[in-house]
């Protein structure tokens, strides 16, 4: 993670994110809710999502800022990132309600739909929505990635008619692979670094 | 006949490649600490040292000291000194390059 001392505070803000650990987490995120939606929870087993967001901040002091250092970006950037995030927040909230309106709708029977195969690829269309937001957010471009993995399993579970989960826990694998991949290259370079300097 | 009034003085504390890296970075964020500078601008451990206590000296930069947890940690920030001090070599540079042509 060594930089150019030309960077901009965007380009500093998106190397930020270079070390994996969010990805691990959103891997992780993903994958328990799929398991959960598997087991029968539905669009709630979601509901445990932030608990990851929650446990990222206490690792993040402990594993990556011994290693990468410190470092507070401007205010005027930390305000344009937390309204992205209310926004995103709020538009996550509000598709997850109208998600799972439609899911009890649908299992109480006051709603048909006439294309019932192409619901079960929704939730994971709907978290590709939210990795775009989240490659705009950090800058980080590798999240369009994990959108285009989640967009191509919600199209096959569509096409094949399998469960909602499938293609979540699918992305959540790819997802948290991708993420101890970074976390384990961090570390290594983390080491060599310290050896170098 | 030119005489040195003419010829912009350049801050000589200010103008030295390690000691910009090092200031054109904390002009970016709010504050860093030794290690995100270290890693940031590819200084060795010694030599940034010397630059942060040079600058920390001339009241360019300054630090802050808080326990995150157990560990300590030392931040450095540009003081409303040192964001002056760089505005004015920015605008001299400006002054001195366009001379150039």
């Amino acid at each position: 993670m060594m930089h150019d001392a030309t960077l901009t505070e965007s380009e500093l803000f998106s190397v930020y994110w270079d070390d994996g650990l969010l990805d691990l987490f959103c891997g992780l995120a993903l994958l328990t809710t799929g398991c959960g939606w598997l087991i029968g929870l539905g669009p709630f087993a979601a509901i445990q999502a932030p608990q990851w967001m929650v446990l990222w901040t206490p690792l993040r002091q402990s594993l990556i800022e011994p290693r990468a250092g410190y470092v507070e970006f401007s205010r005027a950037h930390r305000q344009r990132t937390g309204h992205g995030l209310g926004r995103a927040l709020g538009l996550g909230i509000a598709v997850f309600v109208l998600v799972a309106l439609i899911g009890v709708s649908i299992r109480s029977g006051e709603l048909r739909l006439d294309f019932p195969d192409l619901v079960a690829g929704l939730p994971a269309a709907l978290i590709a929505v939210a990795a775009v937001l989240a490659a705009l957010l950090t800058g980080a471009r590798r999240f369009y990635a994990y959108a285009v993995v989640l967009m191509v399993c919600a199209a096959v579970t569509s096409a094949a008619a399998w469960s909602p989960a499938v293609p979540i826990i699918v992305a959540g694998i790819f997802v948290s692979v991708s993420g101890a991949i970074l976390v384990i290259r961090f570390i290594r370079s983390s080491r060599q670094f310290q050896e170098s300097s | 006949m030119a005489n040195g009034r003419q010829v912009p003085e350049v801050d000589a504390l200010l103008h030295e490649p390690a000691r910009l890296r090092v200031l054109g970075l904390l002009s970016m964020v709010d504050r860093a600490d030794f290690m995100y500078i270290l890693r940031t601008t590819g200084l060795s451990r010694g030599n940034l040292s010397v630059q942060l206590k040079k600058l920390e000296e001339a009241g360019i930069i300054s630090l802050e000291r808080e326990l995150v947890g157990a560990r300590p940690r030392t931040t450095y920030f540009l003081t409303e000194h040192g964001r002056e001090r760089l505005r004015e070599y920015k605008r001299v540079m400006c002054s001195l390059m366009g001379r150039f042509g």
